[in-house]
């Protein structure tokens, strides 16, 4: 999944609710609009381990349910990784 | 060959509710406002998830696509301070065992908490003797000191049998105690027993300043990496390690994941290739990263047959 398909017009509900409780954590003051795909979690956009539970968190409050299981977390590196867990929720 | 120094068998048996608990309560004080009842719940179940694999499967998974061959499993002898425990000291030794008699992938360190006086010590002599075990481990974190004058009967076997001793160094779940947990805590025992090796638990990377020192001048300590995880998501690990191989120390570091307390942060695969990106990026020789990978633990453990060696 690239950029250009994770266009806000690509994006469902829950993709677009996690980029806007992502760009509000990272404490980078960016813009949802410039959370690009390939943007590492940790590295990129600063994310530390307790703004990783939160966000774990606040997803699965958005979206109403338990979404995330041990592997899913681990396997979250990127934006990316993130819209493709909430791809077909 | 990749030795992972410090892991434990992720069982609700093996690592009880109550560690995970307490930990689950300070991450929750920790975050900038108020869980409500059902946040508060999933951090507490997220974190009983990491240590949802009893019979060791997942681990062995991981190993085989990290291209890790063996793993040293610690017991934690947690019997003094948490009740109820559903194993007695003596099963959870037998718990461990039977993974090893399955599989030759893991070796496994014993602990037993010196309050138990002669009958305890008696069961690490049996399990160092009679049940395969190739080390011991000491917990701090349940309340006594690495250099307690009743451990020295331990290190007494540990040096006539040439054992390692691994034991926790910094902070743990807070149902725990952390007075006897900084380095300098070590240094009795390892003044007292300049022939059996100690490994510091965590400190290549938790109070790493002070343990390094330590290792700098005793040559009978090592320092294990694990939990370099959360300083590499921070971006800080690479420093932490420049600063150990500018001190001379590449022959004290122990590659070591603690397995399962990090899984959230990546797979065992990303941690070893962690330190294999070291090696790419110019901050550990070819020789630096086999000794922290593998050489540094593997001449800990001495005698120990290994299976690539065969």
């Amino acid at each position: 999944m690239n950029d250009t398909a994770m266009n806000e017009a690509a994006l469902n509900e829950n993709q677009l609710a996690a980029r806007q409780i992502l760009s509000e954590l990272c404490r980078k003051n960016l813009n949802h609009d410039y959370l690009a795909g390939e943007m590492r979690l940790f590295e990129d956009l600063g994310v530390d381990s307790l703004q990783f539970i939160r966000l774990i968190l606040e997803v699965e409050t958005r979206v109403g349910r338990k979404i995330f299981d041990v592997e899913t977390i681990a396997n979250l590196k990127t934006v990316n990784d993130l819209y493709g867990v909430l791809e077909t929720v | 060959m990749i030795i992972d120094c410090h892991c434990h068998l992720a069982s609700s048996k093996v690592l009880p509710p109550p560690f995970f608990d307490a930990w689950s309560r300070t991450i929750q004080a920790n975050l900038p406002h108020h869980l409500d009842a059902s946040q508060a719940s999933r951090v507490e179940q997220l974190l009983r998830d990491l240590n949802e694999d009893p019979q060791s499967v997942k681990l062995i998974a991981e190993m085989e696509a990290a291209a890790i061959d063996l793993a040293v499993l610690l017991v934690i002898d947690f019997g003094v301070v948490y009740k109820d425990l559903p194993l007695t000291i003596e099963e959870l030794h037998l718990e461990h065992r039977k993974l090893l008699e399955r599989s030759r992938r893991f070796v496994a360190f014993s602990n037993v908490d010196p309050r138990r006086g002669k009958e305890g010590l008696d069961l690490f002599e049996k399990a160092v003797t009679d049940w395969g075990f190739v080390g011991m481990k000491v917990y701090a974190p349940c309340g006594y000191s690495p250099s307690d004058n009743r451990m020295f009967p331990f290190y007494e076997i540990c040096s006539q049998r040439k054992l390692p001793v691994l034991t926790h160094v910094g902070p743990s779940s807070a149902s725990l105690s952390f007075k006897h947990t900084s380095p300098i805590s070590v240094d009795d025992a390892a003044f007292n027993f300049p022939d059996v090796n100690f490994i510091l638990g965590h400190a290549g990377v938790t109070l790493h300043r002070q343990a390094a020192r330590m290792a700098q001048y005793r040559p009978n300590i090592y320092l294990d990496l694990s939990g370099f995880q959360a300083e590499a998501n921070r971006g800080q690990f690479k420093n932490i390690l420049k600063w150990h191989i500018s001190r001379g120390l590449s022959r004290r570091l122990l590659f070591g994941t603690d397995w399962p307390i990090h899984r959230f942060w990546g797979s065992q695969q990303r941690w070893v290739n962690e330190i294999k990106d070291c090696q790419k990026e110019g901050i550990l020789t070819a020789e630096d990263t086999d000794n922290i990978l593998c050489a540094n633990m593997k001449s800990l453990l001495g005698s120990l047959q290994f299976a690539q060696d065969a």
